[in-house]
């Protein structure tokens, strides 16, 4: 579902991403991990069409970043970090708008059906500034699945989220992926919520992709770790090897 | 499912007015529009009714002596002479007003953090270019269009209103909208190319007062309060060398006394201007014109070298 050969972003000398590959398959929930800076959301704004590449290429659904970034977009669902709405609208003024502009001419039926899949009918005529940050982190998830894409790009989807926001938004990252079978590429920093959500993970360090493997195969191949976060550091402790896959 | 390109910019645009209408940003420019109209209105006929006033005194009191009457005061004043105030209320409140709706159409979205999300949907640079240049062209013809009305009514109700002077109110309409519609532009420009909302306002500003005050003095030598005026006096550029020169380098940049000359024609007025051989009022359009297509280029300009990614990145 998403392949990257060789992806690489150069800002002057400084190389933010460098030369990664990695596969996606069609139904991974796929948690990409790393450190501050370490070129996540470098990597995420490339794959959702938002900034060019300096150099390789990736498909999505098929269609190439670049080339075809018009076709990635009506295939795609993204909810960036800290996710932010027009807050003097209504949640579904909110959903109507990006709903109309994800080509749906007559949302009405399609933000009834994602608002209840998210149990969010209740505050769909309350602002979006008057919610509170999980209510918005929902109303930006809708937007982003409203027009029901192949695959959904979460960036860091659990930050500022108390428990049960972070507890109710893994079971519909869940649900999407099994009743949907929407692919979902996930950044996080939560390394508790990517061992309970995903099923594949890559870590990427100063840029470099330095490893990448189902979570399953994870769990075998570090069966001396007692969590994905000793994992983690066992892994990211070693920035510039090769990927190990 | 391809959607024509023009349905995004529409959608975008919808979206702004009712931004705009919620914030009542739309309400308190209408406002002041119909506040700025109205005030001009009542100057121009109150200073006219004074002075008929203090005539129709005189001339009953020459009557009684058996003097001869003076003319008439307004005889040889063009009927539309009632709107000049407007041409000054134009330059100096107007833009303002242009500048801020520009402004907040073009940093609404930025404001609210949608940027990325705005752009990973299949909604392309031109949609969201035609959906800005859409809402603060419709703004501004409405803000303008209200304006309009009301003088075309009190015309109606003071003198009859022929069709003639109806053409003349929406030919000075027009004439004010290419100007305005430049600054709402550069409001745009400036919004979108500005990391935070302090450039973002004070730069289109600083335009503003060169173009209103400094390059009318260099053009024209005209001192500030001179281009409070909605005629332009008399000034003496051809006396020196230097201030001939800078006169003709300046003098077509002076979109603001360009404006204040077309429109005084418009309206009939005497147009006094400068001692240079005067320009052509051909000229004095396409120079208005280039200004609205120039500031027009800006904004695309701005759109397409907006970097989406960081489009967020505004405080």
């Amino acid at each position: 579902m998403i392949e990257i050969k060789n992806l690489t972003k150069k800002y002057g000398a400084f190389t933010a991403l460098d030369g990664i590959s990695l596969i996606v398959k069609k139904g991974d929930i796929f948690g990409f991990l790393g450190h501050n800076g370490a070129g996540k959301t470098t990597t995420t704004n490339m794959l959702t069409t938002l900034l060019e590449p300096t150099g390789g290429s990736a498909t999505i659904a098929g269609f190439d970043i670049v080339s075809q970034s018009m076709d990635v977009r009506r295939n795609i669902g993204y909810v960036p970090e800290n996710v932010q709405l027009y807050d003097t609208l209504t949640a579904y003024e909110n959903l109507e708008f990006f709903a109309q502009l994800s080509g749906i001419s007559h949302p009405r039926d399609a933000i009834g059906e994602t608002l209840e899949f998210l149990q969010a009918t209740s505050f769909a005529h309350k602002k979006i500034g008057e919610l509170s940050k999980g209510m918005r982190q929902r109303i930006g998830l809708a937007q982003a699945i409203i027009h029901k894409p192949a695959v959904l790009f979460l960036d860091e989807p659990s930050a500022g989220l108390d428990p049960t926001g972070i507890i109710q938004l893994r079971e519909i990252i869940i649900r999407l992926n099994k009743e949907e079978g929407t692919t979902i590429f996930m950044n996080s920093h939560l390394l508790v919520e990517v061992a309970k959500t995903c099923t594949a993970i890559g870590v990427l360090n100063h840029g470099k992709l330095v490893y990448t493997d189902t979570l399953a195969n994870t769990l075998k191949r570090f069966k001396n770790e007692d969590s994905l976060e000793k994992i983690y550091f066992s892994i990211n402790g070693d920035a510039d090897n090769k990927p190990r896959n | 499912m391809v959607m024509p390109i023009i349905n995004q910019g529409i959608r975008l645009a919808n979206k702004d007015l009712k931004l705009l209408m919620k914030e009542n940003t739309f309400i308190i420019i209408l406002l002041i529009f119909l506040l700025m109209s109205l005030a001009s209105m009542y100057i121009s006929w109150s200073s006219q009714h004074m002075v008929l006033q203090v005539y129709g005194e005189a001339s009953k009191q020459l009557m009684e002596v058996g003097k001869p009457l003076p003319p008439y005061p307004f005889a040889s004043t063009p009927p539309l002479s009632i709107m000049k105030n407007m041409i000054i209320y134009i330059v100096l409140i107007g833009a303002l007003l242009a500048i801020t709706l520009g402004h907040f159409i073009a940093v609404n979205d930025r404001r609210a953090g949608v940027i990325r999300i705005l752009f990973s949907k299949s909604f392309s640079k031109e949609d969201f270019f035609i959906g800005k240049i859409l809402a603060s062209t419709e703004m501004l013809f409405a803000a303008l269009l209200s304006s309009m009305i009301i003088y075309a009514v009190s015309m109606a109700l003071i003198s009859g209103m022929p069709p003639s002077l109806f053409l003349g109110i929406i030919a000075f309409y027009a004439v004010s909208f290419v100007y305005l519609a430049g600054f709402a532009y550069i409001g745009i420009f400036f919004g979108l190319n500005a990391d935070n909302s302090s450039k973002a306002i004070l730069l289109p500003l600083i335009l503003w007062i060169i173009i209103t005050f400094a390059l009318p003095e260099f053009g024209s030598a005209l001192y500030p309060t001179s281009s409070l005026n909605p005629v332009l006096p008399d000034t003496s550029v051809l006396d020196s060398p230097i201030l001939k020169a800078f006169h003709s380098i300046a003098y077509p940049l002076s979109i603001s006394e360009q404006y204040k000359e077309a429109t005084a024609t418009v309206l009939g007025l005497q147009t006094t201007g400068t001692n240079m051989p005067p320009y052509p009022q051909g000229s004095r359009m396409l120079i208005l014109f280039a200004w609205f297509f120039g500031t027009l280029g800006l904004s695309y300009h701005a759109v397409r070298n907006f970097d989406a990614a960081q489009g967020d990145d505004y405080e």
